[in-house]
């Protein structure tokens, strides 16, 4: 089967089977009211246990406000409505699985016909609360049956559901669903689990025995593969595993060029939880907070309070490397449903982040205040995204200002922190050099910086082949923003995949790029890019691919930039 | 028995986190608490309840409230409901 890969890396495991129902939809027999109300009981109890133990870790690891939407969850198994109606079909002769499925799915169907987007979606609940039911009742206890490792298999997966993974025995994820920007997927990215969602009908062709093949930069999906597969795998697999160990070696090392140019290796990070993995594969600060995911997924719109709390616990853990707090970039492929920003016929081009921020006063005000406020708590930077005018910019930093005064007045604590902008709207980075004089620091989104400057929508499979980061028109583009931010003692940043192409870094620090910011499994293949680049050596083939016409020439220019020694992510 | 209309004025309506406020308050109490918005009226010390009345800003409830302790459970929710559920 082939699905999208959203996660690169091979896994061989058994599969384990993360479903919401009974899949053969045969009734289970029925073993008599008492029987079954002992079993509703003592299953509701355990559900109530495990969510509270989730409820509390969260609490601790993640914030409170993230912990908000796990006791919704337990408010719904104390729900009398909702429990008596299960225990009623019980008691007219319904096992506790069948009553439990057809409950949950009556009130999905009631959600899912509210005229709204923000309760439609909040069916998410439901499923996992019955899915969790359901697991119990079958003697299973969550994830933590996956003793052995596995390979999660699931129709979808909800918050609680990745919040309770065990990277250590989760070897792989398969969803039949799945969207490339949920949670779940950002998560697995962070902590490297291989990902592969879209797989349309997975659920139907697995028993829960089968070992599975996946290979998560193809998207491919191989059920019980033949001797051959799994012996080429084996050895692909092997191979992985020890270029991974050797690139161990750089995990503490501090990045710097053979000729000593210092270029500082970041982690993009959405939540608490990746502060841990990020230390331990080396990663020298947050170079990207996406506070997006603290507004969708996990919770409701976050008060300033609960945002203080989440950006304050990341920039203790962070100590005094820098933490890049980007404003909410909702939109887009982002969707908040709650924030009422609506249909668009092209999301990419409409309404979102400081679009939406500008407009939103209120919202906005509560997240740059919580930003100040953590900001005494350790190397706290604020970014904008999407500035595409000075106008923009202006605002923006006016009510950063209106907003420093209005702690003040109030007697709130707080400290002063640089600010910077991404730099992803080709007409911003074309005044990059008078952006420059309004800014402390920029960052380039090459993701959204190349999509608008070939106008393909990078979500769009006929067109995003377009978006190539060796094409001399994004090579010029990210050198002209570096240029104007050298010239005005900006330090500026890389925080898109370009970052991470090991090709490409040497590049970028010609370019006097003096951070990357990359996804956390591959900080230590990065450095390892970073220490073999000669920048010398890097900037006569710069200057070569600034004259080159296409993406290819590119490709066959830099191909030995570092010797020939480089190695594939 | 008391019937009043509660009017909901934080600017997100009910979601998730207002919903287990509302729900948990009206839980205090033994009177029977009911509310609807333009459906049949709903128990509303359910938490599912309170979200399928799916109730946006500016938009009132109409809530009948009969027990011993109506009084007392009317003046809790009225003050969840006027201080925006602790929202903006």
């Amino acid at each position: 089967m082939v699905g999208i890969g959203v996660v690169d890396g091979i896994a061989i495991q058994k599969v384990f089977i993360y479903s919401s129902a009974p899949r053969d939809g045969r009734r289970l027999e029925y073993l008599g009211a008492e029987q079954e109300g002992a079993r509703l009981a003592s299953a509701f109890g355990t559900a109530e246990k495990q969510l509270a133990a989730t409820a509390e870790r969260l609490a601790r690891e993640a914030g409170e406000d993230e912990a908000g939407i796990i006791e919704y969850q337990i408010n719904i198994l104390r729900d009398k409505v909702f429990a008596d109606k299960i225990a009623q079909l019980v008691v007219g002769g319904a096992s506790c699985e069948d009553a439990v499925t057809a409950v949950c799915s009556e009130y999905c169907e009631i959600f899912g016909n509210l005229d709204n987007d923000y309760l439609q979606q909040r069916k998410i609940d439901i499923i996992d609360i019955q899915a969790r039911l359901l697991g119990i009742l079958g003697g299973r206890e969550g994830f933590a049956v996956a003793g052995r490792p596995a390979i999660i298999a699931a129709e979808d997966l909800a918050p609680s559901q990745v919040a309770e993974m065990d990277p250590k025995r989760v070897k792989g994820i398969l969803l039949e669903k799945g969207g490339k920007s949920s949670h779940s997927v950002i998560l697995a990215q962070s902590l490297g689990i291989p990902c592969i969602i879209g797989l349309t009908g997975l659920l139907g062709r697995l028993g829960g025995h089968e070992t599975v093949i996946m290979d998560g930069s193809a998207g491919t999906v191989t059920i019980d593969p033949d001797a051959k597969t799994l012996a080429a795998y084996r050895r692909q697999l092997e191979k992985d595993a020890e270029a991974k160990k050797s690139l161990l070696a750089y995990v503490p090392i501090v990045p710097a060029t053979r000729d000593g140019v210092r270029v500082n290796v970041y982690a993009n990070i959405a939540s608490a939880v990746e502060t841990g993995p990020l230390l331990e594969s080396g990663g020298e600060g947050v170079g990207l907070l996406r506070t997006e995911l603290l507004y969708m997924g996990f919770s409701d719109t976050p008060s300033r309070e609960a945002q203080f709390k989440a950006y304050s616990k990341i920039a203790e853990s962070l100590g005094q490397r820098p933490l890049i707090i980007r404003t909410l970039d909702a939109g887009g492929d982002k969707e908040i449903p709650y924030l009422g920003i609506g249909e668009e016929a092209n999301t990419f081009l409409g309404y979102r982040a400081i679009r939406y921020c500008l407009d939103h006063e209120a919202l906005f005000k509560d997240q740059i205040a919580a930003i100040l406020q953590a900001a005494r708590h350790g190397n706290v930077k604020m970014m904008f995204p999407m500035i595409a005018t000075m106008d923009e910019l202006f605002k923006a930093k006016a009510l950063v200002a209106e907003t420093k005064a209005e702690l003040l007045s109030r007697g709130v604590a707080f400290a002063d922190v640089p600010i910077g902008m991404m730099m992803e709207v080709p007409a911003a980075a074309l005044m990059a050099d008078l952006f420059a004089k309004h800014v402390d620091f920029f960052s380039i989104g090459t993701n959204d910086l190349a999509q608008y400057l070939f106008a393909a929508d990078r979500n769009n499979g006929k067109v995003a082949y377009l978006n190539s980061f060796y094409h001399p028109a994004l090579i010029r583009c990210v050198n002209a923003i570096c240029a104007a931010a050298k010239g005005n003692g900006l330090e500026v940043d890389i925080c898109g995949r370009a970052g991470e192409a090991p090709d490409l870094i040497p590049l970028w620090a010609a370019m006097g790029v003096s951070g990357l910011s990359v996804s956390i499994p591959s900080i230590p293949a990065v450095k390892k890019a970073v220490c073999e680049t000669d920048t010398a050596a890097s900037s006569e083939i710069l200057a070569e691919a600034l004259q080159l016409s296409t993406a290819q020439e590119v490709l066959d220019c830099i191909k030995d930039v570092n010797g020939g020694i480089l190695t594939a992510l | 028995m008391i019937r009043t209309q509660l009017e909901v004025q934080n600017e997100l309506g009910i979601h998730a986190r207002v919903a287990n406020r509302i729900s948990s308050c009206c839980q205090k109490f033994s009177s029977q608490i009911e509310a609807e918005n333009g459906s049949a009226p709903m128990d509303m010390k359910s938490v599912l309840n309170v979200m399928i009345l799916n109730v946006k800003c500016g938009e009132a409830l109409t809530v009948k409230i009969e027990g011993d302790d109506e009084n007392e459970a009317f003046v809790s929710l009225k003050e969840l409901f006027d201080n925006k559920f602790g929202e903006r």
